[in-house]
């Protein structure tokens, strides 16, 4: 499939499943402060002016339910490429009318379990791939991140839920190039912002490890949202081409 | 036949002078690059071929490819010695490299083409824009007027 590119780290970490490693701040994430409310592996985030326009989408949809908290947004461009960006952070964190409370983690740390990439492969609809092979993607990749869904039932005693809804993933030579390839996200997902944000900190974590040039192939039909992102098609008449390509 | 004509098949870095390859880079117009950023850039590129010219000792073709090493690959850097060019080395690389991805199991061979060189890659089997399908870079000047 060659839909999107994604760009994915080589991970040293074997293949394992997600842990969660949000389990010490239950009690901060908790507060009615959103500021406050950060975890500790977000740290260092400052919960900066919202100026990115699809940033402002995922909030004015959430303004009606006031108990949502958008934990994270990108700052402005010159601090995107001082400030470290941190290998795991929540994104989203809402609470639903029954009292559990999601939230959306964002992680490049390349830890994914590969028989739940395989359902969410299965979910979008992708043809099957072996998934030692998708093991071997993964870990040749220079970088992948991940977007779980976390859920966590009032009173349940840390008792949670993790799914993997989305995945980004790019190859590299770790100094000039790098390429995304396959970006997804989970269908009961779309909609949200969320492809947007993923594909938004691949590109910060790429340009923070100094690769100048970032790439992707996409599909018609995604073109324009990779435009909003700042790739431009066929710059300066430079053509993608494949080889003997299925088509 | 490469051989008879003085022209040796390297697959590894290890007897490639990086300024060398450098001064090829520069001679066929691309910026000259740092040579321990470009070691670092062959140092994580999983396939690579260049020729090295016997009498002289060297390179004067070369290509690599990045990728995951089981579905998708990207080529980059495909370059002739113009002193060399015209001759089928470019043609050489790119038909061992082509070999060498699809035996690991590669079946999906990108690249991006300048305009100018469509014709160079088309008769070695490579289509534009397949399907539809587009080449997008990143671009800091993009992003800013979006915003």
């Amino acid at each position: 499939m060659l839909s999107y590119n994604a760009v994915a780290s080589p991970s040293r970490c074997p293949i394992v499943s997600f842990g969660c490693q949000c389990q010490s701040s239950n009690q901060l994430l908790f507060s009615s402060n959103p500021n406050y409310g950060l975890s500790k592996t977000s740290r260092k985030l400052k919960v900066s002016r919202f100026k990115a326009r699809f940033w402002e989408s995922i909030r004015s949809g959430f303004l009606k339910n006031n108990s949502t908290q958008v934990m994270e947004a990108p700052p402005d461009l010159e601090e995107e490429e001082e400030e470290p960006m941190p290998e795991e952070f929540v994104l989203i964190e809402k609470t639903q009318p029954d009292g559990v409370i999601e939230q959306i983690i964002f992680s490049s740390g390349g830890d994914v379990n590969v028989y739940e990439l395989q359902t969410l492969c299965d979910k979008v609809g992708w043809p099957r791939r072996p998934l030692s092979k998708l093991a071997a993607a993964l870990k040749n990749s220079y970088l992948v991140a991940t977007l779980h869904s976390i859920r966590k039932s009032p009173g349940s005693e840390g008792n949670e839920q993790r799914t993997l809804i989305g995945m980004a993933r790019a190859t590299s030579d770790h100094a000039f190039n790098a390429t995304i390839w396959d970006v997804l996200v989970d269908p009961s997902y779309q909609g949200q912002g969320l492809g947007k944000a993923l594909v938004e900190k691949v590109v910060r974590a790429l340009l923070q490890k100094d690769i100048g040039n970032i790439s992707l192939f996409a599909d018609s039909q995604v073109v324009d949202f990779y435009r909003n992102l700042g790739f431009e098609p066929d710059p300066e008449g430079i053509k993608g081409m494949f080889w003997h390509p299925k088509y | 036949e490469l051989e008879s004509r003085g022209f040796i098949l390297r697959r590894t870095i290890s007897d490639l002078d990086i300024n060398h390859l450098n001064s090829v880079f520069v001679a066929v117009g691309f910026p000259r690059r740092d040579p321990d950023k470009i070691r670092v850039a062959l140092e994580n590129t999983s396939s690579l071929l260049w020729i090295e010219y016997e009498k002289t000792r060297r390179p004067v073709a070369f290509a690599r490819a990045t990728g995951d090493d089981v579905f998708n690959a990207i080529v980059w850097d495909v370059v002739v010695d113009p002193s060399y060019q015209g001759m089928g080395l470019g043609k050489a690389v790119m038909e061992r490299l082509i070999d060498e991805l699809l035996e690991k199991g590669v079946c999906n061979i990108a690249l991006y083409s300048e305009p100018r060189v469509l014709g160079f890659y088309r008769p070695l089997g490579f289509v534009a824009d397949p399907g539809g399908i587009r080449g997008m870079v990143y671009s800091r000047k993009s992003k800013n007027k979006k915003l």
